[in-house]
């Protein structure tokens, strides 16, 4: 239903967070006919699911908001130059680039028809890239301050075909068979952290979390629709090298996960860390043949596997895994420095690539998965 | 949009009468993770398991970037017709083009050979690459040699020096910058140099070599059926310095100086038939202006390329001594 103040983007089909039953919208309120009232569009013209005071994101908070004050008065250009840049130049290119979106190109959009989920959207780098080669991207995101610049950003520059919706990943406010295409960017990990419905008190095993979700996302896409995961691989070069995880901790990745799951516990007794489930390893990522196992098992088919160079975030290399050919070539299609490390850098890159080592210990990879369409 | 490109790469050599492949691996490919918004998506199509790609294929990255497309194809064209079989071996081959979900799209045939970018080499390293330097310069020689089409000043290249110099100030050009290309190009406007075929972008980022020989020209857009004949070479070197702007080194007279030095440069100014100090500061300066210019003409997307292309003519012309704390 729909009332004269509220115009329901005609593409999206929006359901109860809590029960799946459709949600009707009068006067700015979306009512499920068991809930009530479970969702509201507010003035910024966000699809409001979630009130959670809960924050994160790469800026303190307060400077997100005054991100935004300056974003609301002025433009959101403006705000990044005078209030980002100065404190986060390196994410001045992370926060806007279109080029974070160029994923994209692994899936079969179409400007004229395609409705898509960015599932996580932070900025909306990943949803304001895409959106000019889509009808419609629903951009989903908890955090109310990095929704609300979405949807500044989205009303400033006129994009009419991006959809902002604030709410909590386990649980999307849309029908199932909405969508043509969900896109999971740095997110799958994110998705054992917190169990919003822990049985007892105790938080669920991450994997049946992770699995919960991806069977949600699976239901939500459109037979024959398509699914895009950008993630670290837990035996990825940079986790050898000691890049922290997901939750401050180095090589945790690397260890069993019961062995890392008590490694981060007692590593909380000593200092503690800064994230609220810092007592327990949940932020899970997997290997290669890992996320293969882990999306067939929750009804996708087809995986393509790609690596993603020099990272998910941004993708400036996509290198198909199915074969080895793209690899050597990637490994070895610049000559190297003349000095003696350049060169032994690059021999040892090429030996890699023409073992199939490269697929194993690339750091990232871009995952693209099926929900098959039904037979007959 | 990658199984668009199948498709077409599939259809091009059912076409050529060519083995059509049983698998496709497309590799997207790109030099830096934060391009310019206007240019297109590279990217590189395998067949079966080879490790080297069969075709090379571009989609504009936006609607802005549709006729970047377009001119690569047209330049290829251009080269292919204009060049002789020694320097079209070069040149990539059109194959198809047309648009995927509204984005125009290219492809072409894929060069053997690997990239070597020597410009972005300390100049230490880059001395010990003269050979592939010096081959890269014959090659433009050589096309300039076999293109040779009369003579052509500026002013004839870019339009009278008021008209170009209103242009460069109005984007965004500073009129300290713009005196001093005037003060280096000004005498010599109507200076007829000789003119020649111009690829337009010419520097090893766009080569690629096989042992020391160049296999593969690449980035078309820009070509020109004619041009001043020292514009790709003198391209070439800038090069070099243009990455010193965006590295961790100075770039000041000084490092232009011993950029000039590098031995392929300095055997290719006092090659015979080269007359000394043709190609001096009233060329350098024409070359700059010219491909300012092009950069400003590209819109905001190329802010990046134009405001580099400004340092170096600022630096060039004595204005300032770049360092990283002064960017």
């Amino acid at each position: 239903m729909e009332s004269a103040t509220v115009q329901v983007p005609p593409a999206i089909r929006w359901a109860c967070p809590q029960c799946g039953a459709d949600v009707a919208w009068r006067d700015g309120s979306g009512r499920c006919a068991a809930h009530g009232v479970v969702g509201a569009r507010t003035a910024d013209g966000i699809w409001q699911f979630d009130q959670s005071d809960a924050y994160w994101g790469e800026v303190e908070r307060d400077h997100m908001r005054a991100i935004n004050a300056a974003a609301r008065q002025h433009t959101w250009q403006h705000a990044l130059e005078t209030l980002l840049r100065p404190r986060h130049p390196g994410l001045m290119e992370y926060v806007h680039h279109p080029a974070r979106a160029d994923w994209r190109v692994l899936l079969p959009l179409d400007r004229t028809r395609s409705v898509i989920l960015d599932v996580g959207a932070g900025w909306g780098a990943n949803a304001f890239g895409v959106a000019p080669d889509v009808a419609c991207v629903v951009a989903a995101e908890k955090m109310a301050e990095r929704i609300e610049w979405i949807a500044l950003r989205a009303r400033q520059d006129q994009v009419r075909n991006l959809v902002p919706v604030r709410a909590e990943l386990h649980a999307l406010p849309f029908a199932a068979r909405t969508f043509d295409a969900i896109v999971v960017n740095g997110v799958l990990e994110w998705a054992g952290l917190v169990d919003p419905a822990p049985p007892d008190g105790r938080a669920r095993n991450p994997r049946l979390l992770q699995e919960q979700f991806l069977r949600r996302l699976h239901g939500l896409l459109r037979p024959g629709g398509w699914l895009y995961v950008g993630i670290e691989n837990r035996f990825g070069r940079m986790f050898w090298r000691g890049t922290p995880d997901h939750q401050g901790l180095r090589f945790t990745s690397l260890m069993p996960k019961p062995v890392a799951r008590a490694y981060t516990a007692l590593r909380a007794i000593r200092a503690p860390r800064t994230y609220h489930v810092e007592r327990d390893y949940r932020a899970w990522i997997y290997s290669l043949s890992g996320y293969q196992e882990l999306l067939e098992d929750c009804g996708f088919r087809a995986v393509q596997r790609y690596a993603a160079i020099p990272g998910y975030n941004v993708p400036a290399a996509l290198v198909p895994l199915a074969s080895t050919g793209p690899m050597r070539y990637y490994a070895d299609r610049l000559r190297a420095r003349p000095s003696l490390p350049a060169q032994a850098r690059r021999a040892a890159s090429r030996m890699a690539a023409a073992a199939g080592l490269e697929a194993w210990g690339t750091s990232c990879y871009a995952l693209v998965a099926r929900r098959e369409e039904p037979h007959g | 949009m990658i199984e668009g490109l199948e498709d077409a790469f599939r259809a091009v050599r059912a076409r050529r009468g060519d083995s059509v492949p049983r698998r496709v691996h497309v590799c997207k490919l790109a030099h830096e993770p934060y391009p310019d918004p206007a240019t297109a998506l590279v990217f590189l199509l395998f067949e079966d398991d080879t490790p080297r790609p069969g075709a090379v294929a571009k989609v504009a990255r936006s609607a802005a970037a549709d006729a970047g497309v377009h001119a690569e194809w047209r330049g290829v064209d251009l080269a292919r017709r204009r060049l002789p079989d020694a320097q079209r071996r070069a040149v990539p081959e059109n194959w198809a083009r047309g648009e995927i979900n509204g984005r125009a799209y290219g492809l072409w045939s894929a060069q053997p050979g690997r990239g070597e970018w020597h410009h972005t080499f300390p100049l230490s390293e880059a001395r010990r690459t003269s050979t592939r330097i010096a081959a890269a310069l014959d090659w433009a020689a050589r096309t300039a040699a076999a293109t040779a089409d009369g003579t052509i000043s500026a002013h004839e290249w870019l339009g009278a020096w008021p008209d170009v110099s209103a242009e460069l100030a109005a984007g965004g050009v500073e009129p300290a910058i713009l005196a001093g290309l005037h003060a280096r190009a000004g005498a010599d406007w109507e200076t007829r140099w000789p003119a020649a075929f111009v690829h337009g972008d010419f520097f090893a980022g766009n080569l690629l070599f096989e042992r020391d020989r160049v296999t593969g020209v690449l980035d078309w857009g820009g070509a020109e059926p004619r041009g001043p004949v020292f514009v790709d070479r003198l391209c070439y070197e800038f090069a070099f310095a243009l990455h010193a702007l965006d590295a961790p080194r100075a770039l000041d007279a000084g490092a232009l100086r011993a950029i000039a030095a590098l031995p392929a440069f300095r055997r290719e100014r006092h090659a015979p038939g080269t007359p000394c100090g043709a190609w001096g500061t009233a060329a350098r300066a024409i070359a700059i202006t010219g491909r300012l210019l092009r950069e400003l003409r590209a819109g905001p997307a190329r802010q990046r390329a134009s405001r580099a292309w400004m340092r170096l003519a600022a630096v060039e012309a004595g204005l300032e001594g770049s360092s990283p704390g002064r960017r």
